[in-house]
């Protein structure tokens, strides 16, 4: 009978889980002797290294670990290999990402997480936090930001820092780069141009706002509106609000899919400025689909990642190191890209603690607040240093327009410097 | 002003999706009596199919959609109909509910399981659709934009919904108005068991009833997918939900309105956000907009809906399978659980932090579920929002504790008591309304407290909430997981323990006769509202403890942690395993907070070969695994609402009973032919030849079975483990009234139920010229002309008299006939059967009998509440019908009238033919005796 057949599933599978939850392998860590690095200490035990993230928004991610973990493992680090456990999908649930960590620590024994999602919240951070398992992402979470200035409680480590440190005033100074850009397609100094500003009708789009607000004067501002996130919205009156205020940019800081909608209403209404936003730089996205490309033709992204495009010393690296793990992908997905330079920080954290003695939490953490300064490619990310930017952002980003359904590298990816917040 | 109608315009073309939606989900629910929340999972999916064969396949356009359209949805909406919905036609609004959430989790899992799977174990070469913008639609792909009027610019996607949303609403308006289906479809839906006792299929109508709603669905979800702009399926949902609000504004039945409701709904959520700027800081003021209109529909809704003559079906309790055991023995399989949970928990798994965790997890979930068995499995009542209620307790504990400084326990108590007035809020307006209508307001409240409440950042502390710490109580630590499960484990029993004795307590009684009928509670003294806000404010207050606990085990609340669809969710799981009974919560309980890990990772013993370990099932597929499981409850729902553990009761049950009926006959065999009468022994089938129990001497010629239009034979049938009708064999002849007389509890609805085929015979034959019908449904035999008059009068009261006759008559000139018989039904041809008097409903069950007489019409109780004018009157239509060679039954328990025009008479009396004969041989003697108890076979 199907019913009893769940039933039994369930209770079975539960019973299963509690008797191999008692009998099961312990797998305890042992310190093991520290070797010269580039040789790889025959028995010693493995740097586990787990991933959590929203598989679905960020395809390819787990690609972009074993690349990194792959190239590791040929010269080891502290004689002890990198083992990557696998990525746990959190499907945007926040119940689940708190359990999922729970279970990398406690069962997998991981020594490190690379964690990028919505719903990292503050439940799993101060969790790994309290635990001890330093984690690497793209840090748009507060969890990788300090609880205040000076607290030094963030185990996050983000590959371009903590990105809401304004916003949470963690730092009086904004990130130079988020508009730096765009200036130059523009042609006019980041202080005069004008813009229309568009941010999500929800608290992201709000917290947003305080980081934007500040990179320019409010008289540069003519214009800006809330847009919403749920149903089938309409944008006529944003639409209207343009062509009103006729900005030299328009600036979209809303979520993925109403940043595309936004860009189509405009374009729908043969609005023909310059429209930005910062989301919609994904590798291989448009190819797939018709709508969206024609939606974003013209339109310009920031990206806070290297674009493909650009074919720097970075990208042919990541592109390369991909090959060679065995990665089936035809390109860096955006996943990947996140995966592969969070992984690559933290192999750089620890090639530096191995440098110092064993590799334990206690020593990593030392090392790494004790003024860690990360390595750059050329053409890739900017420096990276802890424990200053665990309350700061790195100022460094792309800008890529898509011309004919294709991306193209309108500003390569560099670095600028933090600005003083503008306050009027 | 140009930009009002601009807006206006602008937002009437957004809101096409809503109407189209709409009127899908309308014709749905008026189809088949059930509101499909799951709607949307069935949109999303056709949208995935349609994306793959379209985008991935490139296959074009219409052979794509036709397959999703033509192929997939009817089989899906069949396979819905089979295998949860026909059997679930019975059950409660409740039960109803909980399938459809159930297929709402389950639905978009599969169809991911079955890509993501497909890609990564077959190697398809399809897109995996994880990040899907802007689908393409049935139309152009890039879509073609053009200026409508005032620099309203719609994309041709907007103009195909738009199209599709009227085209589908007038189709739909013209088949349930107009067409014979779309009449049986909503009798069908007013009264299931009339409707087959006239001759409908309710198989087949549930049938096309399903196809149409799901197909609707996909249609929906294809045309409508590049308006909501991606694939996400809980995007869909969300959608869904808003379009929910056109419907009810529809007030659940009209699709026109609902269309214009949809477009309604689009132009003020664009109005709203242009010219409501003194709400900009409300946080999410704009998307709260759907869900207020949504409740103020609801509410607009609980108009009177008119008098109901006779009397209102009440559910039937729930068997208690374990009736049979001692209390010690009932109780005995939970103390073993209990015991050794905790023998496990602190023997084997201390050092095991990972699993004591999942373990105090599942704990303070179950407290959460308990107050899912408090207000709907005792309480009846769907509520969708507990979610809601352990945010703000949670978020209330947590303010006090970090701002204020409060220890924990007062927290605690005070999270409580603000879910309880958050749960008094919610049930307020709701009071009035009953199944769907309540369980639509909490969902709207739950989601009114997701985009506004939550959102109050004097509540929820911005973004990163409120840090609960684990308490110190008693002198035990709470952060030791150990001691958190003990602490979990004694306040599970505890409220246990509340809810079991609520049960025997005066409120408790109280509870059930509200649930089982309103009107008689009321009547009996118990204010209806008082009880309801009563078990709302209960059952919130449990799940804010619960609440507050999940956050202390956590260790902190943040906003986004609890939504209405998790709620969903939940729910689903706890009615997996049994929502009536605590044990169903705990299980549930567990199972949500170890399903994560144990799909996630498996498992693995030491000491054993790999084979036997289990590595999980990988990331993504995880996911859909646990989510899809709960489809096959939704499955399971429709065998057995109560849930596994009342399936697994069940067959104990049984198990016993074969037991000590083979204990039984072992220890004295009895005489053949006699009855085991064991009080509390189910029913034993019986050799089909049980003794007739009609005297011989009181045969007549006329009796004869050969001239008999409708003959039973030894009939045996009841309910579940009673037995009611113990053998019966009676003659029923054309062109006669039998008139079968018997108290209270004798049996005779039983009997009439019995011949018109909607109780099965448990033994015995029914013979119709011949034929044996035995095996017939209900609506065969009506088809075959054994017709019921049932007892509180044949009617749909939901129907117009018109649409009444319709049923028996098409015709419109029959119907005319009926009309000149009967002016008053005439006059009132347009009403509602429901708003007749009684003896107006009675007429209008018969006069259509009069103008298509069936072969054999049985009447029960056909004077019951009339004046005696009026039984008068009905007593001459018996007559007339009787003259044009009907063979009629009736039974009553009022003797008086119904002697007069009686040819044979027949007394039953619990459950037997007492005594049989011609009505000359009927004295006032002979009835008394009848009636006293003191004649024999």
């Amino acid at each position: 009978m199907k019913s009893n057949k769940t039933a039994r599933l369930f209770a079975g599978l539960l019973a299963l889980g509690l008797i191999a939850a008692a009998c099961g392998d312990d797998g305890g860590k042992k310190a093991a002797p520290a070797a010269a690095t580039g040789t790889c200490t025959a028995g010693a035990p493995t740097l586990k290294i787990g991933g959590l993230a929203q598989a679905q928004n960020f395809a390819g991610m787990d690609e972009g670990i074993k690349a990194v973990v792959e190239k590791a493992n040929k010269t080891c680090i502290g004689g002890r290999k990198l083992e990557f456990v696998g990525l746990k999908d959190d499907g945007s649930d926040p119940a689940k990402n708190l359990s999922l960590a729970q279970s990398l620590v406690e069962q997998d024994k991981v020594f490190a997480i690379i964690a990028t999602s919505a719903v990292l919240l503050p439940a799993t951070t101060d969790y790994l936090a309290s635990k001890k398992v330093p984690f690497f992402g793209w840090g748009f979470m507060p969890g990788f930001c300090n609880s205040k200035k000076g607290a030094n409680d963030s185990w996050g480590y983000g590959f371009n820092g903590c990105l809401s440190a304004f916003a949470l005033g963690l730092s009086d100074k904004t990130n130079g780069s988020l508009n730096a850009p765009i200036a130059t397609v523009v042609k006019k100094d980041a202080d005069k141009l004008t813009l229309v500003t568009f941010s999500s009708d929800d608290d992201a789009g709000k917290f947003g706002d305080k980081q934007y607000n500040a990179l320019f004067t409010k008289a540069q501002v003519v214009g800006h509106a809330a847009v919403p996130t749920q149903g089938a919205g309409d944008y006529t009156q944003f639409v209207n609000l343009v062509k009103e205020k006729k900005p030299d940019a328009v600036m979209i800081s809303t979520d993925f899919v109403s940043g595309i909608k936004m860009k189509g209403a405009l374009k729908a209404a043969g609005y023909s400025g310059v429209v930005y936003d910062y989301t919609t730089y994904i590798p291989g996205f448009l190819e797939a689909q018709k709508d969206t490309a024609a939606a974003l033709e013209g339109g310009y992204s920031e990206t806070q990642l290297p674009a493909n495009e650009d074919n720097t010393a970075a990208i042919k690296q990541i592109t390369a190191d991909l090959v060679a793990s065995g990665s089936k992908l035809p390109f860096a997905t955006q996943g990947a890209s996140i995966g592969y330079w969070s992984t690559e920080l933290l192999r750089q954290m620890l090639v530096a603690t191995a440098a110092k003695g064993d590799i334990t939490a206690d020593a990593f953490r030392k090392v790494v607040e004790g003024g860690f300064s990360s390595t750059q490619v050329e053409g890739g990310l900017g420096v990276v240093k802890f424990p200053d930017n665990h309350e700061q952002n790195v100022p460094c980003s792309g800008l890529v327009q898509v011309v004919g359904g294709k991306y193209v590298s309108t500003v390569p990816f560099k670095c600028y410097t933090l600005l003083a917040a503008k306050t009027s | 002003m140009r930009e009002l109608l601009q807006l206006a315009i602008a937002g009437a073309a957004t809101g096409a999706i809503y109407s189209l939606i709409a009127s899908g989900l309308t014709l749905s629910y008026t189809a088949t009596g059930i509101f499909n929340l799951a709607y949307g999972a069935i949109a999303f999916c056709s949208a995935l199919l349609y994306y793959e064969l379209n985008n991935g396949l490139g296959w074009s356009i219409v052979p794509a959609f036709l397959f999703v359209v033509a192929i997939f949805c009817p089989l899906l909406g069949l396979a819905l109909n089979f295998a949860v919905f026909r059997p679930l036609a019975k059950s409660t609004d409740a039960a109803k509910i909980m399938a459809t959430v159930g297929l709402l989790v389950a639905l978009p899992a599969i169809a991911r399981y079955i890509v993501e799977g497909g890609i990564s174990t077959f190697g398809w070469g399809i897109p995996d659709a994880k990040q899907v913008t802007l689908p393409a639609g049935i139309f152009r792909s890039p879509a073609s934009n053009s200026n409508l009027w005032l620099d309203v610019v719609v994309n041709s996607n907007q103009v195909v919904v738009f199209i599709t949303g009227a085209a589908v609403a007038v189709a739909l308006w013209v088949l349930l108005r107009h067409t014979s289906l779309g009449l049986h479809m909503r009798a069908v839906v007013d009264k299931p068991e009339l409707a087959a006792m006239r001759g409908v299929n309710d198989g087949n109508t549930s049938a096309y009833a399903w196809v149409i709603g799901t197909v609707l669905a996909g249609v929906a979800g294809v045309v409508g997918a590049p308006i909501i702009g991606t694939l996400q399926e809980g995007t869909f949902n969300l959608v869904m939900f808003i379009a929910a609000a056109a419907v009810v504004i529809g007030g659940l039945r009209s699709i026109p309105l609902a269309f214009v409701g949809g477009l309604g709904l689009g132009i003020a959520e664009t109005l709203v956000r242009r010219y409501a700027t003194f709400a900009k800081d409300i946080n999410g003021f704009n998307n709260s907009v759907p869900f207020v209109l949504l409740l103020a529909g609801l509410l607009f809704l609980a108009r009177d809906r008119g008098r109901r003559g006779g009397s209102v079906s009440a559910q039937p309790p729930p068997v208690e399978w374990t009736d049979d055991l001692p209390t010690w023995r009932k109780n005995l399989p939970w103390v073993i659980a209990v015991v050794l949970f905790f023998v496990w928990t602190f023997v084997f798994l201390r050092n095991n932090e990972a699993w004591l965790g999942n373990l105090a997890t599942g704990l303070s979930l179950a407290v959460v579920f308990l107050s899912f068995v408090i207000v709907t499995g005792r309480g009846g009542m769907v509520s969708l929002s507990q979610a809601a209620f352990v945010m703000v307790a949670a978020f209330t504990a947590g303010k006090v504790m970090v701002e204020h400084g409060w220890p924990w326990f007062p927290a605690l108590i005070l999270g409580s008591l603000a879910a309880m007035a958050l749960g008094i809020v919610v049930s307020l307006p709701a009071l009035r309304l009953g199944g769907l209508p309540l369980a639509l307001a909490t969902l709207a409240l739950g989601f009114l407290g997701d985009v506004l409440l939550f959102k109050w950042n004097w509540l929820r502390q911005g973004q990163s909430g409120w840090k609960i710490a684990r308490p110190e109580l008693f002198g035990i630590n709470l952060v030791d997981r150990t001691s958190m499960i003990v602490f979990l484990g004694v306040v599970i029993a505890a409220i246990t323990w509340l809810i079991h004795n609520l049960q025997r307590s005066a409120s408790g009684r109280a509870i059930i006769a509200v649930r089982n009928s309103e009107p008689a509670a009321a009547t009996s003294g118990l204010s209806i509202p008082q009880t309801k806000l009563g078990i709302f404010a209960l059952s919130a207050a449990v799940a804010g403890f619960g609440g507050v606990l999940v956050a202390t085990n956590n260790g902190r609340i943040t906003d986004g942690t609890f939504v209405t669809q998790t709620g969903l969710a939940w729910l689903a799981a706890v009615v997996l395993f049994g929502i009536r009974k605590p044990q169903g919560a705990i299980l549930a309980g567990l199972s949500t907070a170890c399903s994560t890990t144990i799909w996630n990772r498996g498992f693995h013993f030491a000491f054993t070969p790999s084979f036997l370990h289990w590595n999980g099932l990988g990331s993504g597929t995880a996911t859909y695994v646990g989510n899809a499981l709960f489809g096959l409850g939704a499955v399971q729902l429709a065998r057995e609402p109560d849930g596994i553990l009342a399936i697994t009761a069940m067959q104990n049950r049984a198990r016993r009973d074969k037991r000590r009926a083979r204990q039984a006959d072992a220890a004295a065999p009895l005489p053949e032919g006699v009855v085991a009468s064991a009080p509390d022994s189910p029913a034993v089938t019986l050799p089909a030849s049980t003794a007739s129990t009609v005297p011989a001497a009181a045969r007549t010629d006329a009796d004869a079975p050969a001239l008999a239009a409708l003959q039973l034979t030894g009939i045996h049938s009841g309910y579940g483990l009673v037995e009611v009708l113990h053998g019966i064999t009676l003659p029923v002849v054309s062109g006669q009234i039998t008139a079968i007389l018997g108290p209270n509890g004798a049996g005779k609805s039983t009997l009439c139920q019995t011949i018109a085929g909607l109780v099965p015979a448990s033994a015995g034959t029914i013979v119709h010229r011949g034929v044996d019908v035995s095996g017939q449904r209900a609506h065969q035999r009506a088809r075959m002309g054994i017709v019921l008059a049932p007892e509180a009068r044949g009617v749909f009261p939901a129907l117009t008299v018109r649409e009444n006759l319709q049923m028996w008559l098409p015709d419109a000139a029959d119907r005319d006939d009926a009309y000149g018989r009967f002016p008053i039904l005439g006059e009132r041809r347009n009403l509602p059967a429901g708003s007749l008097s009684g003896g107006e409903q009675q007429m209008l069950t018969l006069a259509p009998l009069l103008v298509k007489p069936p072969d054999v019409l049985i009447a029960d109780e056909p004077s019951l509440g009339l004046a005696p004018l009026i039984v008068e009157q009905i007593l001459q239509i018996f007559v007339e019908l009787r003259a044009r060679g009907v063979a009629l039954v009736l039974v009553e328990e009022k003797a008086k009238g119904v002697l007069e025009i009686a040819d044979t008479v027949s007394f039953l009396s619990l459950g037997r033919i007492t005594w049989s004969g011609p009505k000359s041989a009927v004295d006032d003697g002979l009835l008394a005796q009848v009636y006293l108890g003191q004649v024999e076979a």
